[in-house]
């Protein structure tokens, strides 16, 4: 970003310098040369300057692609067909803003995206936060600030939540690792239970030895005592507790495979086992006694180092860092290794249970009572954990395990999403594109992680330096296509939009829809990868950009936009985040969850437009500099003047710009689908080879267009079937 | 004139991340990147092949993996030939959902004789950490598919372009048996008329 920075200003510079140079109105000598000048050469240099004055500024342009880098050893089918040096620039930008920051040339910032995007890309993430409503029109420069600071924090909240359920989120490493299925949990318990039992047997033989205490629960065959005997048996425990598993050939295998492993991977499988232990341990103990972690470490510390006995059996056992980690201590690497558990390290603390979590940790506490007879703090551990393993273990939580395989989803996509870009070398990008999505995922649990939202997520990265930023924006865009990617197996939201795009073309264009409906296309599910990516796919990554921001300038409705910026955020299934989130004072705490108000109230916005009001503002837009604005973009004006109540989205219905553009790219190759199309196959390759010669803008026009033709049918249908000529419309 | 040519429909189906559309890519372009991205929607490639002695079009269909695409199978399942599941043997849960694809595709597509609907199974990515990271044996992915009515199983590797042919090989011959007798006419390239110059009287030497 900060060479985006250093791009900008240098083209912002070169902007003004261009203005300056073709923009005064004596383009040439001093102020003494101009006096000798005939009045007429004069005049005409002045109209000639005024002419250059009121030209769109042409600035040095920046090349799209290159202000995004892709990688040298990638071949890269799209390049950018975008050629514009008229949309918004950094300059213009600026001067929309008022002394305080209010954006009062509002009307002209759209105007200008909407005819060439946005040129200068640094600037490009604070418009689209504007575009997409994540501060409200009216809002100052320092409330905006205060807001994105607020909201940083909260984003830090729900990553760290996340984290608590699963390391691998914000750890700046991109986890593909499947979580284990439920055989796989299974076999492991039954292998930790297996390991636990034998250790008990071992140690008590060990203890027998020593001291003259019985073993009051015989382990199975425990042959000689000793450290040797637990090395040994340690190793073997895998082994023997597979034979035991008695039964699926995978799982035997499984096991003799892991067992071949290279070292690295067999002390993993170790490890977490011991990690796992551990952890019951505490957590059992926890709430049988009423002491902290530390101190109970200190216990054990102190206890094990009196028991000389216990702690070389336990050496033996593990090393030292298991053992460590076996006296309940979550290490940092301890931690990571319990992924594969599906232990919630929500168990440590109970302060932190999930809202809808059901914990059953309290059944082990009978039978921490009884766990006597032996005198080892060690092995009483071990007892309790052995027999509570279950109870403990099945801390689980349906909302996690779903969202545990999401991960795994996220991290394949995550791999293989806009690889080719120079951005996306630096591992720790990846990391970002994973953590914003990973928490997405958690806190909208219906729509979770879907294919596609990582092409969505990922430009957003890409353009915001914060991860939260980049965030919050998502969250904002997934409002307006949410939609599209919910869904489970028997039906996907996208699907009903598809619907919509099969209504939009029946009624402008029949002949076409009734021939795609002929080959079996008619549910359009070819242009579903379109809709979903929203052209990410179709067109170069910089025109993908122009795409979705001209398509937003012309959706904008500052009301509309306005009220998504107030709106409360509230996440499901957060712990309660202290008050201290909201340093306005503005965060509360319903009893959901923790919720951030948007900081204007209405009141504020009431004062702005008196304010407004007092300007001469007809002075103001005379000179095109702004003052009053309708905040309305042309696909909106079109909307409003159509009928449509304006500020509010018909959510079930068939607005959508993006549903028009696909509809267009159909429409606009009109004759070559009735030509030469003749199969749901040939559509495919068709779509697929159009698509890559998509230009953004007559795509917008193109979409505009039918938007209007549509609404005009419909009208006229209305019309019609009131008059009782025509039977009414139907919509599918 | 015109010559007869025998179209065959090949869906491939499985979780995702498996590599179903590295194998459809290392198949028909033989390249292998690492940089394809998650398959959206669906999306096919043809390639010619040579089943005894006859020449076939094969066209591959290349589906998106997530469940919640699921639904969207029936728009291009229909008129397969033959249903190629691909798991990955290095992740359970690839394997246990073949139960469910294989169920979905008879579903959506619901052929005719659904019992004999020609089924391949491919355990892909054999080759990754030289096997050691793999869960599901060979012979239990060879029982699953026994237990399904003896449906050809492979063990491939996209990357290393491992079996691919010969399973490819055998996807072609199990849909041509169950071919639909669809047929496409394609105009010969010699035109009777001469108004196409024919390249071999340009090169005469």
């Amino acid at each position: 970003m900060s060479t985006c920075k250093q791009e900008g200003d240098e083209a912002a510079d070169g902007e003004t310098s261009a203005t300056t140079h073709a923009g005064s109105s004596p383009p040439k000598g001093g102020p003494k040369k101009r006096r000798k000048l005939p009045l007429l050469v004069a005049m005409s240099r002045w109209i000639k300057g005024c002419g250059q004055v009121f030209k769109p500024d042409k600035g040095k342009r920046e090349d799209p692609d290159s202000a995004y880098p892709v990688r040298r050893d990638v071949e890269v089918r799209n390049v950018t067909r975008f050629k514009s040096s008229r949309g918004l620039r950094e300059k213009s930008w600026r001067e929309a803003f008022d002394s305080e920051g209010h954006l009062f040339a509002l009307d002209r910032v759209l105007k200008k995206i909407q005819r060439g995007g946005i040129v200068s890309s640094c600037i490009r993430g604070e418009v689209w936060e504007f575009l997409l409503g994540c501060y409200a029109t009216d809002s100052t420069a320092e409330e905006r600030q205060r807001i994105r600071l607020q909201r940083r924090e909260m984003y830090q909240k729900m990553k760290d939540f996340c984290a608590s359920m699963d390391e691998s989120v914000g750890s700046g490493e991109v986890s593909t690792s499947p979580p284990k299925t439920e055989e796989e949990l299974a076999e492991e318990r039954r292998i930790i239970a297996e390991n636990v039992k034998k250790m008990i047997a071992e140690a008590r033989s060990v203890n027998a030895a020593s001291s003259s205490g019985t073993p009051s629960k015989a382990g199975d065959g425990v042959g000689e005592a000793g450290e040797r005997a637990f090395c040994t048996r340690m190793r073997q425990v895998k082994p023997v507790v597979s034979d035991m598993s008695g039964g699926s050939d995978g799982g035997s295998d499984e096991e003799g495979d892991e067992d071949e492993d290279d070292d690295e991977a067999d002390d993993d499988a170790v490890d977490i086992k011991i990690v796992d232990k551990g952890r019951g341990t505490v957590a059992l103990l926890e709430r049988s006694l009423p002491i902290s972690k530390q101190s109970l470490e200190i216990e054990h510390n102190s206890e094990s180092e009196a028991d000389d006995d216990d702690d070389e059996v336990l050496a033996a056992v593990g090393g030292e860092e298991e053992k460590h980690a076996m006296r309940g201590e979550s290490t940092p690497n301890g931690v990571v290794s319990n992924r594969g558990l599906g232990l919630l390290p929500a168990c440590r603390n109970p302060t932190s249970a999930i809202s809808n979590g059901s914990h059953k940790v309290d059944s082990g506490k009978e039978e921490n009572k009884c766990a006597v007879g032996s005198s080892e703090e060690e092995i009483q551990g071990q007892v309790k954990t052995e027999k509570v393993k279950e109870p403990v273990d099945v801390v689980k939580d349906e909302r996690v395990e779903k969202w545990r395989w999401m991960l795994h989803q996220i991290g394949l996509d995550v791999l293989r999403t806009d690889r080719y870009l120079q951005f996306y070398e630096d591992k720790r990008n990846l990391a970002r594109l994973w953590d914003t999505l990973a928490v997405y995922a958690w806190v909208d649990p219906e729509c979770g992680y879907c294919q596609g939202m990582s092409d969505l997520m990922s430009p957003l990265v890409v353009l915001f330096k914060d991860e939260a930023d980049a965030f919050w924006c998502f969250e904002r865009l997934m409002r307006r296509v949410r939609e599209n990617f919910t869904g489970n197996s028997s039906s996907l939201g996208a699907q009903r939009k598809l619907e919509h795009i099969a209504a939009i073309l029946s009624v402008v264009d029949a002949e076409l829809h009734n021939h795609l409906a002929s080959l079996g296309a008619g549910t359009y599910t070819f242009a579903v990868r379109v809709l979903m990516t929203m052209f990410r796919r179709e067109l170069s990554f910089a025109d993908s950009l122009y795409m979705w921001e001209i398509m937003w300038a012309m959706e904008y409705n500052f009301k509309v936009s306005d009220e998504i910026a107030r709106t409360e955020i509230s996440v499901p299934g957060l712990p309660d985040i202290p008050a201290s989130c909201g340093k306005g004072g503005k965060a509360t705490n319903s009893g959901q969850g923790p919720t951030l108000r948007r900081s204007d109230t209405e009141v504020r916005r009431q004062e702005f437009l008196v304010r407004r009001k007092k300007k001469n503002v007809h002075i103001w837009r005379q000179w095109g500099l702004g003052g009053d604005y309708e905040g309305l973009g042309k696909y909106e004006k079109a909307r409003v003047k159509a009928g449509q109540p304006s500020g509010k989205r018909s959510r079930d219905g068939d607005d959508d710009l993006s549903l028009f553009c696909v509809a267009a790219v159909l429409h606009s190759n009109r004759e070559r689908i009735l030509r030469h199309v003749h199969g749901m196959d040939e559509i495919v390759e068709f779509f697929n080879e159009v698509s890559g010669k998509l230009v953004v803008r007559s795509v917008l026009k193109e979409a505009l267009i039918l938007y209007k033709d549509y609404k005009r049918h419909q009208r006229h249908h209305r019309k019609s079937s009131r008059s009782g000529l025509i039977p009414p419309l139907k919509k599918e | 004139m015109s010559r007869k040519r025998t179209l065959l429909k090949v869906i491939i189906l499985g979780d995702s991340g498996v590599g179903k559309t590295s194998l459809m890519n290392q198949y028909v372009n033989k390249k292998f990147s690492n940089q394809y991205k998650a398959t959206i929607g669906a999306d096919f490639l043809t390639k010619e092949v040579q089943v005894d002695d006859k020449l076939v079009t094969m066209q591959i269909w290349d589906t998106a993996g997530q469940e919640r695409f699921q639904s969207l199978g029936v728009a291009f399942y229909r008129g397969a030939d033959c249903c190629v599941l691909v798991y990955d043997v290095n992740v359970n849960k690839t394997f246990d959902s073949l139960d469910n694809w294989r169920d979905e595709f008879l579903i959506q597509a619901s052929p005719s004789d659904p019992e004999n609907f020609p089924f391949v199974v491919l355990g892909n990515k054999v080759d990754v950490d030289m096997g050691h990271s793999r869960v599901v044996s060979e012979k239990k992915a060879k029982a699953w598919c026994a237990s399904k009515g003896n449906i050809p199983y492979f063990e491939t590797s996209a990357k290393e372009d491992l079996n691919v042919d010969n399973a490819f090989q055998c996807i072609a011959k199990n849909a041509l048996k169950n071919e639909t007798e669809e047929e496409i006419y394609l105009p010969d390239l010699v035109d009777v008329n001469g108004q196409r110059p024919q390249k071999s009287s340009a090169c005469e030497c």
